[in-house]
């Protein structure tokens, strides 16, 4: 039972602004950073993502019971607005790129190498996707405390007060979801990746 | 008996490049302050919405030490307003906090005391506040009243608020019985409103005053003055006054949209919220053509546009209509789509 998590809902509910200040603060940017490591979406619709997520959730309190983080909860609403963003974006015909200033703005960045090498900017986003691919290879709770710690930078008693155990058994969770993504991750790299070409 | 095993390097650089390899991949870029308080307002009023429509859960019964700490708590406010002095309004409600951005607003009260104030509180007479970030009061006669982050304002009467330092914007639109005779005092002088849009900064020294639409009457030691809408006033505490032309829109005023109240577009006409948006940006609309104007006055419009500033909800909402806009020398030209 997340009692701490169920409390902020049930202030939340009761109408409490300090409530709905530290829902915000806790979980906005974190979501942010969750819908944007699962796609290649650009800034103005992963803020839809995040509005809609966050709008579906509020929408849906009642539903909270605690039996799962907060968090969790949020990121598995956050999962099904990406997965409707991409059913969308695939159902669209191919747009150029007269039509999409961030895109062309960035190719142009590219091809300028005015901000970034290429093809260091290809590998590097070629290496996350890599990473975002082992991690959800994983199982969902080593996923998510791996993003927490490296991605969000939480602390291992945050970590610990988000998934309602001791510091002591997140720091151990941690140590395995290293281990696995470690052995997840020799796997991925043993395939051949768009990042490293097969010879 | 066992003795200390020497670390395993390997082990541990497989740990570290495991380590750095999550922190270099699992980075995203920050987001930017402005979109965060964009989607907070949008969420923050989903919030309010979902509070109205649902029944509110029963209160948690406190406990028995907190509920008596409570039960002191308020006797004490309650001694301390009685010995305070008294005047026909104080307490009566000049308006509510309608929302804040970063930091919101405190109410000062006996010397240090002070607490936050968030959206949905009221606005008192004889409330003394100050903004930690901008904030939007909307006033219970109609209009509103706009603190930027740093001001601090009392609220003298009901028909009064007294600006001691920053800066306020007072809107109070022209409908006959908007805000009033509502007007800011400052250490110089005062602002009677007569229907109309003005910005105000006051220091120790000088006073701003800018008038986007309508008039004010500003009163000091040497007389009443008259002041039109494009007009900018300074006045000195040695009694010297300047006054200059100013633009009624763009950047000047960009703060002042940042903390529009929402306009529930749902039913409305278009031309009301062509309306609404003239105000709020301080441009002028003119329709380029008469089959514009008519679509305007036929157009009724649906959804909701809450959480975004006017300028973006002008775009959104022209682009489920015919019709198309360009902002050019001071006005909003509306244009019906070829």
């Amino acid at each position: 039972m997340h009692a701490a998590d169920l409390k902020l809902v049930q202030g939340m509910r009761a109408g409490q602004q300090r409530a709905f200040d530290e829902f915000y603060r806790t979980y906005a940017d974190r979501l942010a950073a969750f819908a944007a490591r699962r796609s290649s979406l650009d800034a103005a619709n992963l803020q839809d993502i995040v509005q809609n997520t966050l709008i579906k959730a509020i929408r849906n309190l009642h539903g909270f019971r605690g039996e799962a983080a907060l968090f969790t909860w949020l990121a598995h609403i956050c999962s099904n607005e990406l997965a409707d963003a991409r059913r969308l974006a695939a159902r669209r015909p191919a747009q150029s790129l007269d039509g999409n200033p961030g895109l062309l703005h960035e190719v142009e960045q590219l091809q300028s190498g005015s901000n970034q090498e290429p093809f260091a900017a290809l590998a590097a986003r070629g290496q996350q996707q890599a990473v975002m691919k082992a991690l959800q290879a994983l199982p969902s709770h080593y996923a998510l405390a791996l993003e927490a710690k490296y991605g969000d930078g939480l602390s291992v008693e945050d970590i610990a007060t988000t998934l309602g155990i001791t510091p002591i058994a997140a720091q151990s969770l941690l140590a395995r979801a290293r281990e696995a993504f470690r052995a997840q991750w020799g796997d991925a790299m043993s395939a051949p990746t768009l990042a490293e070409p097969a010879s | 008996m066992t003795g200390l095993r020497p670390p395993d390097d390997a082990a541990s650089r497989s740990e570290a490049a495991t380590e750095r390899l999550l922190d270099s991949a699992l980075a995203t870029p920050r987001w930017n302050e402005l979109d965060r308080a964009r989607v907070r307002r949008a969420v923050e009023m989903e919030w309010r919405t979902a509070l109205a429509a649902a029944p509110r859960p029963a209160a948690i019964r406190p406990r028995w030490h907190a509920a008596a700490a409570s039960a002191a708590a308020l006797l004490l406010i309650i001694g301390l307003a009685v010995s305070e002095h008294s005047s026909n309004h104080r307490g009566a409600v000049l308006g509510q906090v309608a929302r804040t951005l970063d930091g919101g607003m405190s109410l000062h009260a006996w010397g240090h005391w002070s607490r936050t104030l968030y959206a949905g509180e009221p606005i008192r007479v004889a409330d003394r506040l100050s903004a930690n970030g901008p904030a939007l009061i909307t006033l219970a006669a109609g209009g509103t009243l706009r603190v930027a982050s740093g001001a601090t304002i009392k609220i003298s009467a009901l028909s009064q608020v007294t600006l001691e330092q920053g800066l306020i914007y007072v809107d109070c639109p022209p409908e006959p019985t908007s805000c009033g005779a509502l007007s800011v005092a400052t250490r110089i002088g005062v602002v009677e409103h007569l229907g109309t849009q003005f910005e105000i900064m006051s220091d120790d020294q000088w006073v701003r005053v800018r008038v986007r639409e309508g008039r004010v009457r500003w009163t000091a030691h040497s007389g009443p003055l008259l002041v039109g809408a494009g007009t900018e006033l300074l006045a000195t505490s040695g009694g010297r006054i300047a006054q200059q032309p100013v633009p009624t829109y763009g950047r000047l005023w960009l703060w002042t949209a940042a903390l529009a109240p929402d306009y529930p577009i749902e039913g409305r006409r278009l031309t009301d919220f062509l309306n609404w948006i003239s105000r709020e940006l301080g441009r002028p609309i003119e329709f380029a053509d008469n089959r514009a104007r008519q679509s305007a006055g036929q157009t009724i419009l649906h959804g909701s546009i809450q959480g975004e500033d006017p300028l973006d909800a002008l775009a959104h909402v022209l682009a489920t209509t015919s019709l198309r806009y360009e902002l050019a020398d001071g006005i909003i030209r509306v244009h019906s789509n070829p």
